[in-house]
């Protein structure tokens, strides 16, 4: 852990009791977030990118929820181990979140203003008057026409993208040093994910603040991304900046999942798809939890977890099949 | 808002107008005569069932009758065929009676239900959670009649005070303090007996409501600014899980008329519910007639009022 890094999540994991069995949504997870940087954390829906995003704030309901283990610093403060006073003046102050859905996830009956208004005031000693300004003021950043009369607005009376940057601004409500954004787009459609997609980058280039975005979309990773980490069944399988992962895949799941993604040369052709599904986080399979749908798959890969590769340059993969052919 | 209000009340009087002919009609269906609610008593000799009839147009057709009645009612000159009194100042006796019950019932339903339901939801799994549920099912399960007897035994033996009716016979005397007490002593019991059943099965709702909205997505958000406990429980779960109550709050209005019958026979409380009860068996159709339309009139006018008030506290709905 350099002084450059501002989160730094290690070895964390998840469980959730499931039926008969422990569901280990998050196992293992490890990444890192420095400063005024954009870290994307992919992988397919079900993974475990939501809870873990979920656990750096402690959001996930405890119980049914259960931190197994690992360790998540905050600028030195290690979060899993504060007091919940403590946490709750963290949370929206340094560290605010972005959710998928935007339809839901602002209060239907309270105005735009009371909720951007409570973010603020919650976590600052401001005045009636100071605090619509800065209410004002953040509207206008995150693009909303006309954000005085915005302001009185319920919900129900916006649009998904106008309530996407009502979450944005709510989030910005603090200048906090992080934002984590879980699929902030996915509920959006295609035009305004281009402009909410937009509004991340200038927001995060203007303002010096760390970004953790969420997503499935490859497409949006390559757009944003400093450094990328693919999650594969609640565990990092590959990490990199994004010229390594696009350009230099050293994972098999890495590599299908960029071949899974349409483009002009494969005009015509069928589009290739990773076959089988992601396991059931109560059952995962012995050894690696990809081997069942690896095409490089050996007999060694369904008896032993793999361990990271290095790469070199900060790209790790844990795919040691491929590491050892890598020279071929 | 103005057109709104022209509607329902539109709507609302077409609703009381079926209303009032299905009630007339039911009342006419049922087995028994009222000329005939004895016929073993030597006094009634045919002449006299014809004279009754007579009187009161019951040999008259059943549209005929129908409109006598609401012509009667509507000039306020209905009387009961029981004792020839007008019945809307019997009802209106009644219902002064049966007030200070239900006002009291109210309160401690509501005060108390909210209270225990949102800790419930908060806590939920938790000791306090646990017990609530238990006694809650314990209270539902209890027969009210014979919990009733239980209490009336508990408080007469330990307290040495008298419960039954509304005031003790032959203390009229007395000093005005005394005579408060005595009144409160009455009042208590029934009005918490009433209660009792209510809170559980209001707690119960209460508690649901809330946890279903403690699950909503509005709720993480709440908690991800950092707002404290209190807050997001309090002010943005309750006013959601408020919503529904609201409705319930307009239909507690009805409650008025028809009290508790087994409560109000019990401590021998002269209330509306148990004349009401009393004048079905005695068949004097006036009476249950005109208790039926009140109720139906609050009825509408709780539903007419939890519309309005849901306008009031639901930013989504506009008219």
């Amino acid at each position: 852990m350099t002084n450059d890094t501002l989160l730094s999540v290690k070895d964390l994991k998840v469980y959730f009791p499931a039926g008969d069995g422990i569901a280990r949504a998050v196992d293992g997870v490890s990444f890192e977030v420095r400063r005024d940087e954009t870290v994307c954390l992919v992988g397919e829906s079900g993974c475990g990118k939501t809870v873990s995003a979920l656990s750096i704030l402690r959001l996930n309901p405890v119980p049914p929820a259960e931190i197994a283990g690992g360790r998540i610093m905050f600028d030195g403060q290690s979060l899993l181990k504060l007091d919940e006073e403590s946490m709750r003046r963290l949370r929206g102050k340094h560290i605010a979140m972005v959710f998928q859905e935007p339809l839901t996830s602002l209060n239907p009956v309270f105005t735009i203003g009371d909720q951007i208004g409570e973010a603020v005031s919650i976590h600052e000693n401001i005045g009636t008057e100071a605090l619509h300004r800065r209410c004002v003021q953040l509207l206008k950043s995150v693009g909303m026409p006309f954000p005085e009369q915005r302001l009185k607005d319920y919900p129900h009376q916006l649009s998904g993208g106008q309530r996407q940057r009502v979450m944005i601004a709510m989030a910005l409500a603090c200048a906090p040093r992080l934002i984590i954004a879980d699929e902030p787009t996915t509920a959006l459609d295609v035009t305004v994910q281009a402009q909410i997609l937009q509004l991340f980058k200038s927001i995060q280039k203007k303002r010096s603040m760390s970004l953790l975005y969420i997503t499935h979309d490859l497409g949006v990773v390559a757009n944003i991304a400093d450094r990328v980490y693919v999650m594969y069944a609640g565990a990092i399988v590959e990490q990199g900046n994004t010229v390594q992962i696009f350009r230099h895949a050293c994972h098999p799941y890495t590599q299908g999942l960029l071949a899974s993604l349409p483009s002009r040369l494969k005009r015509g052709k069928r589009l290739y798809s990773i076959p089988g599904v992601v396991p059931n986080p109560a059952f995962k399979p012995k050894g690696c939890p990809f081997h069942p749908r690896c095409p490089y798959a050996e007999p060694v890969c369904r008896e032993e977890f793999p361990e990271m590769c290095d790469y070199g340059d900060g790209h790790l993969a844990r795919c040691p099949v491929l590491f050892d052919k890598r020279d071929l | 808002m103005i057109s709104f209000v022209g509607r329902s009340v539109v709507q609302k009087t077409i609703t009381l107008f079926f209303v009032s002919v299905v009630s007339f009609l039911i009342i006419h269906l049922a087995p028994g005569k009222p000329s005939q609610v004895d016929p073993l008593n030597p006094k009634f000799t045919p002449e006299m069932v014809e004279r009754f009839q007579k009187e009161f147009h019951l040999d008259k057709p059943l549209y005929v009758q129908y409109i006598y009645f609401y012509q009667d009612l509507f000039t306020g000159k209905t009387v009961s065929w029981k004792d020839n009194q007008s019945v809307l100042k019997k009802i209106w006796e009644r219902f002064l009676n049966s007030l200070p019950l239900f006002i009291v019932g109210t309160i401690f339903t509501w005060t108390l239900s909210f209270p225990v339901g949102i800790r419930s939801a908060i806590f939920r799994g938790r000791l306090f959670d646990r017990s609530a549920t238990f006694l809650s099912y314990l209270l539902i399960s209890i027969p009210g009649f014979f919990f009733a007897y239980i209490l009336i035994i508990f408080v007469v033996t330990r307290f040495h005070v008298p419960v039954i009716g509304m005031e003790t016979f032959g203390f009229v005397n007395a000093s005005l303090p005394h005579v408060i007490m005595d009144r409160i002593w009455h009042l208590l019991l029934p009005a918490g007996l009433g209660a009792t059943g209510g809170v559980a099965v209001l707690s119960r709702y209460v508690r649901s409501q809330m946890l279903e909205v403690e699950g909503q997505d509005y709720i993480r958000t709440a908690w991800a600014k950092g707002l404290p406990p209190e807050q997001v429980h309090y002010k943005h779960a309750l006013r959601n899980a408020l919503l529904p109550f609201v409705t319930m709050f307009g239909l507690i209005l009805p409650g008025l008329i028809g009290g508790s019958v087994i409560i109000e026979s019990i401590f021998s409380w002269p209330g509306m519910g148990r004349m009401a009860y009393e004048a079905i068996l005695a068949r004097d159709y006036p009476v249950i007639l005109t208790v039926n339309f009140v109720s139906a009139v609050l009825v509408l006018a709780g539903t007419f009022i939890s519309d309005l008030l849901y306008i009031v506290v639901d930013p989504r709905i506009r008219l």
